[in-house]
């Protein structure tokens, strides 16, 4: 088992330095280059544009940016924003929060009530119940997410908070205030999120359990007189857990893009909105942290379930 | 056991249900503030409050609400007193004595004196910041002569009109007790709010980029305008869909720029009043002018053949104004001619007028310059042979012009022109077009200031290099002369005189097909707030000072 990790470990790093090496160079290739960009749009002088090559290192070698990059990868010192004139790291850390409390609340929900709806349907295969919730889940899987943000938006203005994360109108609310105040805000984005990807996780449960229900051990179980409950429970749900796990670990990534759709529609002040403003302005910074950032929690996420796979199948091996 | 299961199930389902009423009865209830609050909607806030980082989009509005400035712009495209009392010339017009008014506070409650004023402007002079060094351009120094007067001495006499509009207009009067402690390199950074203090009626008491800037009226504020409300917060959204659900639920008084396409569903809408800008923002088609790009003989990018005006004029009778003003910018907008709009008021060459639409004058024209068909393919060559195949590139996102362009696409065909149509991203279109000119023709727009000299100056050939403002790269010693004429014009007839001069160069050399005048239309919500929509048609719009601060919410 320790060798496992230690295997999976090394190629986690090993894919780690090709990303950092890959988002480097990727942004270089770009055509535009942003202290031009920012010397034209707020007329500045040729020592102040000297002055800020040399502060955002760009009056340097490439091979001498990208090292100083890696060490400020390593360090997590992502420089400061050509756009906001801040440290990146902080403006990441800041906008990376207000998307994981609103991904976070969604994934959960997504994966349990998919899960629950797809164990549902699997048990009830070809019945009415199943069709409904098969035809519900594709129509909101297959539906672009800014549509359906659009939709409920139309639906639910008035009735709940459409854009931002907070009242700007509550004066020095309490705790309380503002933690009801943010579920308030956060409730359509969360409920469309969810309604979108519980889909991707109702089909593969249901799936995995139309075909597990076929096997012998489930007819045994059952002619053992075990409730539906604990078959499902037990023996159904573990074994069709595998698969979920990498669904789960993969839906990290879409996740973050859909909530960029999200963020934007419902002017949400997170990391995809951020990333999809710093692409308009070539604000290299923000580009680079953002997908380094990114690029860690996927790899963070797909190691983590290879090595629960290991715990939860121990006949898995690489 | 099964149906203790249900039992058990049904009761859980009923707690959670009442859980849920509870929570959404909790969540409904109506926000707690004891200010009064007018919220405006936008679709681009700043991305900094520092006016050295920021001087884009909305921020121009907010400086001017935080900032005292000498002269400030009003409805008509005129001038009127703000900070300065008197603004006197001397007999040669190469210093001006300014005298400012002895109330003017900034936020801490120091007063504001003319030593902040010199201040002021010489921070700009000797450190070269940002757009403001334009404006600041022709001051030599700035000295103190008393507490309310100081001295501008000129490097060169200029028109006062020019001065009005731009020096005296643009330049925010800091505060030199703060600003003197902020180096150089400090300026362009990110600066706490504390020391981005004003005298203007409001300041900014909060600021969270992408999401919103928050003004409070200050205490001097209240002092001299009472406001009828107590602080304006600017919400930022993403996207338009959300700002419109939200003025439409009453929860914005104001929102600063409508989208066009969205306009005829607020003119129906009850309670709304629009109210458009002056015109002085312009959409054109450029043609690459840079003289380098042809010098070397390229086949392509740029086509030879662009250099003629006539195939130009040709391009310009098979463009249809009137549509592709209406397509890109809405019923609005005004069909464009030459290069200042309307909103320029007298500046505005009305004797040039639009070209139109007219295929069979398109036809003449190309004909009398040599083009034939010579291949019988329906496009037309040049005696050399080359096809009049020609690259239309759009910057991303251009839904509407892209609409358009197609049209005129269509249209040139008709004539036996090819424009093959494409979009690009911004950075890439520009990193074409300037300073290489590796580009055949392109759609572009400008938004202007208050005074000409800035859209006039794209043109010159001090733009047309490298991190100049130059698009099409025009270049023509007749138009720079004129164009440093009227900065130094004794008088207002005589700079307009010059400034027509210019625009018919322009019309004749046709580097811009100008097909637009646009202004910006903004909403009130006539349920919530009233205000004087005449107050509302100065360069700010609905997020001007008089505007704002003749704003009454309703109860």
């Amino acid at each position: 088992m320790r060798r496992y990790i230690f295997r999976r470990l090394a190629n986690t790093l090993i894919t780690l330095f090709f990303i950092i090496a890959t988002n480097f160079f990727l942004f270089r290739l770009m055509p535009g280059a942003p202290i031009k960009t920012m010397a034209r749009s707020q007329k500045l002088s040729a020592s102040m544009v000297k002055y800020l090559e040399n502060l955002y290192g760009l009056d340097k070698s490439l091979f001498e940016q990208f090292l100083i990059y890696i060490k400020n990868c390593l360090t997590f010192d992502m420089g400061t924003s050509f756009k906001f004139h801040t440290e990146v790291t902080p403006l990441l850390i800041e906008r990376m929060g207000n998307t994981l409390v609103l991904v976070l609340a969604s994934t959960i929900l997504a994966i349990v009530l998919g899960v629950l709806a797809g164990l549902w349907a699997g048990w009830k295969r070809g019945k009415p119940i199943d069709l409904t919730l098969l035809g519900t889940s594709l129509f909101f899987w297959s539906m672009p997410t800014f549509w359906i943000c659009m939709i409920f938006m139309a639906l639910f203005a008035g009735i709940l908070p459409i854009g931002g994360m907070r009242d700007l109108q509550l004066e020095n609310p309490t705790r309380w205030v503002a933690f009801l105040d943010l579920l308030k805000h956060i409730t359509l984005p969360t409920v469309v999120m969810t309604i979108t990807y519980m889909g991707q996780n109702l089909l593969i449960t249901r799936n995995e359990v139309t075909n597990i229900l076929t096997q012998d051990y489930i007819a045994t179980a059952r002619a053992k007189g075990l409730s539906r409950w604990r078959i499902t429970f037990k023996h159904v749900l573990r074994n069709a857990s595998l698969p979920l796990l990498s669904s789960a670990a993969l839906s990290i990534a879409f996740i973050m893009s859909g909530a960029l759709q999200t963020e934007i529609i419902f002017s949400w002040p997170g990391i995809g909105r951020l990333l999809y403003e710093a692409t308009l302005t070539r604000d290299y910074p923000v580009l680079q942290g953002s997908f380094y950032l990114l690029s860690l929690a996927v790899l963070f996420a797909n190691l983590i379930t290879d090595i629960a796979y290991k715990y939860i199948d121990p006949r898995v091996e690489y | 056991m099964i149906v203790s299961s249900i039992r058990l199930l049904k009761r859980k389902l009923k707690l959670a249900l009442i859980a849920s009423m509870t929570i959404l009865t909790v969540l409904g209830g109506e926000p707690v503030s004891a200010k009064t609050v007018i919220t405006a909607g936008v679709l681009t806030g700043p991305k900094s409050v520092n006016p050295f980082v920021e001087l884009t989009g909305v921020y121009y509005s907010i400086f001017r609400l935080v900032y005292d400035t000498l002269l400030v712009p009003t409805v008509g495209g005129k001038t009127v007193k703000n900070l300065a009392t008197d603004i006197i010339p001397s007999s040669d017009g190469m210093v001006y004595t300014v005298k400012i008014r002895t109330n003017a506070v900034f936020l801490d409650g120091t007063p504001v004196t003319a030593e902040d004023v010199a201040f002021t402007h010489n921070y700009i002079i000797k450190n070269e910041l940002g757009a403001f060094s334009q404006y600041s351009s022709p001051l030599k120094e700035v000295t103190v002569i008393d507490s309310t007067t100081v001295k501008m001495t000129l490097n060169e006499k200029f028109n006062r009109d020019w001065l009005d509009q731009n020096t005296f207009s643009w330049i925010p009067i800091l505060p030199r007790h703060i600003w003197s402690k902020i180096s150089k390199e400090e300026a362009v950074g990110d600066l706490a709010l504390d020391k981005l203090i004003g005298s203007g009626p409001f300041t900014i008491s909060e600021f969270e980029a992408d999401h919103f800037t928050r003004l409070a009226v200050t205490d001097d504020g209240k002092k001299h305008f009472a406001p009828a409300f107590d602080e304006i917060i600017i919400k930022q959204y993403a996207n338009d869909s959300s700002m419109l659900q939200d003025f439409k639920v009453g929860n914005l008084n104001i929102i600063d720029s409508v989208p066009f396409n969205s306009l005829p569903m607020m003119e129906k809408m009850e309670n709304v009043a629009l109210s458009t800008t002056p015109a002085i923002n312009l959409s054109e088609v450029i043609f690459n002018s840079w003289p380098k790009a042809y010098e070397e003989g390229r086949k392509k990018h740029p086509h030879p053949a662009l250099k003629d005006p006539k195939l130009r004029y040709a391009l310009d009778w098979v463009l249809d104004e009137n549509m592709a003003t209406k397509i890109v910018h809405g019923k609005y907008s005004i069909a464009g001619s030459h290069m200042l709009p309307t909103g320029y008021n007298h500046y505005c060459n009305t004797s040039l007028s639009v070209r139109g639409y007219d295929i069979d004058k398109a036809k003449k024209i190309l004909a009398d310059a040599g083009y034939r068909d010579t291949d019988n393919d329906g496009i037309l060559e040049t005696a050399d042979g080359l096809p009049l195949e020609f690259d239309v590139w759009l910057p991303a996102p251009s839904a509407h012009e892209t609409d358009y362009a197609g049209v005129w696409a269509r249209a040139a065909n008709k004539v036996g022109i090819k424009l093959n149509i494409s979009i690009m991203d911004f950075d890439t279109l520009w990193a074409k077009v300037s300073p290489n000119g590796n580009y055949d023709i392109a759609f572009w727009d400008w938004a202007g200031n208050v005074d000409p000299d800035f859209i006039l100056s794209v043109l010159t050939s001090a733009n047309a290099v490298q991190d100049g403002w130059s698009d099409s790269g025009y270049s023509n010693p007749s138009y720079d002369v004129l164009y440093d004429q009227q900065r130094l014009a004794n008088s207002t007839e005589e700079r307009r005189q010059l400034i027509w001069k210019m625009q018919e160069i322009l019309y004749t050399d046709a580097p811009y097909l100008v097909y637009s005048y646009y202004g910006v239309t903004g909403a009130l919500n006539t349920a919530k707030t009233t205000g004087d929509m005449q107050l509302s048609q100065s360069i700010d719009g609905l997020l001007s000072k008089e505007f704002l601060l003749n704003l009454k919410p309703r109860n």
